[in-house]
């Protein structure tokens, strides 16, 4: 009788376990999946800021001639991305593109004929609509990555976290430091 | 008047238009106010329009923007079709920031035109109320003319599941009205006629019987009830029934947007 009982319980805990398991899983797999779709966004930003790169540089480079180097910067990270095997390498190349494009920005704001040019302004505005929408992008990245790092180093759903193999996931750091495009005014 | 630095996350929408910098006459609000109301109800899409005396230190034009679009979700859920004109007063900045469904339509280039072609010089010589009504006239013009696939007209604009609870009051409106009523016969009316707007000739088959039956058996219980004297159950009808919504402003349709539009200074 009192073995009978003490079987019961054990069932009890068990299936308690196994239901929490099971949501506390599942829960780890959407916001896993939730980083991965929020990255994909921000590849989305990265493309289409690569393809108006061409637009841009066909633009301004006859003008633009004594800055050659500049140009063969942004070509290179392009290159870089397109070889990019994992989103680590993607991330560094894209890093790459923000400042290079920071350095154009400063280039043209140094002449006038560009500044004047509404083709070049036009660009502009585009080029910087899509660095923001990258930062934009980038920035729900880690709150997305925030929310599932706080959940899987949390107790209990840690132990459940190391047994099921998920791990922490990494921050896109360059967009809260030194890698940030610098601020360019062009009014 | 000390400038004001008020943070994102207590902002709330009062309308379309929420001058909070006294920007504006009050005129011109109200005037806008009805357009984009209008407008919203022809288009779905849905436009803000908001003045902050500042941004604070903490923010620029453009995160304080993308904040605000995300938290009063501007522009209907899914179609993401909302739009955001944000002018700081004190910082003399100003952000038009597009949903992700009207990015085809007011594009980054589009957004920057709006602000150096029309803001920018009306703000210089502090014709405010001008410069943001021109703004808005072609906001609405590019919209309602440059509507592509993205941007999907009124009807699919209504957000079926979010108002379930108004067919559920409809529901129990309708029963009390049947039930009461002599007739048993009305809902078949009814049915035939909701069948005939919103499908065609089947449905008002299926409805007019759907709703024929239903009247029967309300009424039938209904009478059941008055006839004992008990008070019939509020699902065929008993509950009395209590005010509907109010005419104010109801809040934006949870649409999101992605750092699309531009900025600039006057």
């Amino acid at each position: 009788m009192n073995m009978k009982k003490t079987l019961i319980a054990i069932l009890a805990v068990l299936a308690v376990l196994v239901v929490w398991g099971w949501g506390g899983y599942n829960n780890l797999i959407t916001l896993n999946e939730n980083a991965d779709a929020q990255w994909a966004k921000v590849e989305t930003q990265y493309q289409r800021r690569f393809d108006l790169i061409p637009n841009l540089v066909a633009s301004v480079k006859a003008i633009l001639n004594q800055e050659q180097a500049v140009f063969g910067e942004i070509a290179d990270a392009r290159t870089r991305y397109a070889g990019a095997e994992n989103s680590d390498e993607k991330a560094a190349a894209a890093s790459q593109v923000e400042s290079a494009f920071g350095r154009l920005l400063a280039i043209v704001e140094n002449y006038p004929q560009l500044q004047s040019s509404n083709n070049v302004r036009d660009l502009m505005a585009q080029l910087e609509g899509a660095e923001n929408r990258v930062s934009v992008e980038r920035t729900r990245f880690n709150d997305v990555v925030r929310d599932y790092n706080a959940t899987i180093k949390r107790f209990p759903t840690n132990m459940l976290a190391a047994v099921t193999g998920f791990r922490t996931r990494f921050y896109f750091e360059a967009s809260t430091g030194a890698e940030n495009a610098p601020q360019v005014n062009f009014e | 008047m000390l400038p004001l630095l008020i943070a994102v996350a207590t902002l709330s929408p009062i309308g379309h238009v929420n001058d909070f910098a006294h920007l504006l006459q009050s005129e011109t609000v109200s005037r806008l106010e009805t357009t984009l109301r209008n407008f919203e109800v022809q288009t779905g899409a849905e436009i803000a329009l908001v003045t902050i005396d500042t941004h604070g230190p903490d923010e620029t034009i453009e995160t304080y923007a993308v904040k605000l679009f995300e938290k009063w979700g501007i522009g209907k859920e899914k179609e993401d079709n909302g739009l955001l004109l944000l002018i700081a007063k004190d910082d003399r900045e100003m952000r038009i920031e597009v949903g992700y469904g009207l990015e085809p339509v007011i594009t980054d280039i589009e957004s920057a035109h709006i602000i150096r072609d029309v803001l920018a010089p009306a703000f210089q010589q502090e014709k405010y109320d001008e410069g943001v009504t021109a703004a808005i006239e072609r906001v609405m013009a590019d919209i309602s003319s440059g509507t592509p696939q993205d941007v999907a007209p009124v009807r699919s604009g209504f957000d079926w599941l979010g108002n379930i609870y108004i067919y559920f009051f409809l529901l129990i409106y309708l029963t009390s009205i049947l039930s009461r009523s002599k007739s048993w016969w009305a809902g078949g009316i009814i049915g035939a006629v909701l069948g005939f707007i919103f499908s065609g000739f089947v449905a008002v088959i299926i409805l007019a019987g759907v709703g024929f039956l239903f009247d029967y058996l309300v009424s039938k219980n209904y009478q059941k009830h008055i006839g004992r004297g008990t008070r019939p159950p509020w699902f065929i009808g008993g509950g009395g029934l209590g005010g509907g919504r109010g005419g104010g402003f109801g809040g934006f349709g949870g649409g999101m947007s992605g750092g699309g539009g531009a900025s600039g200074r006057w």
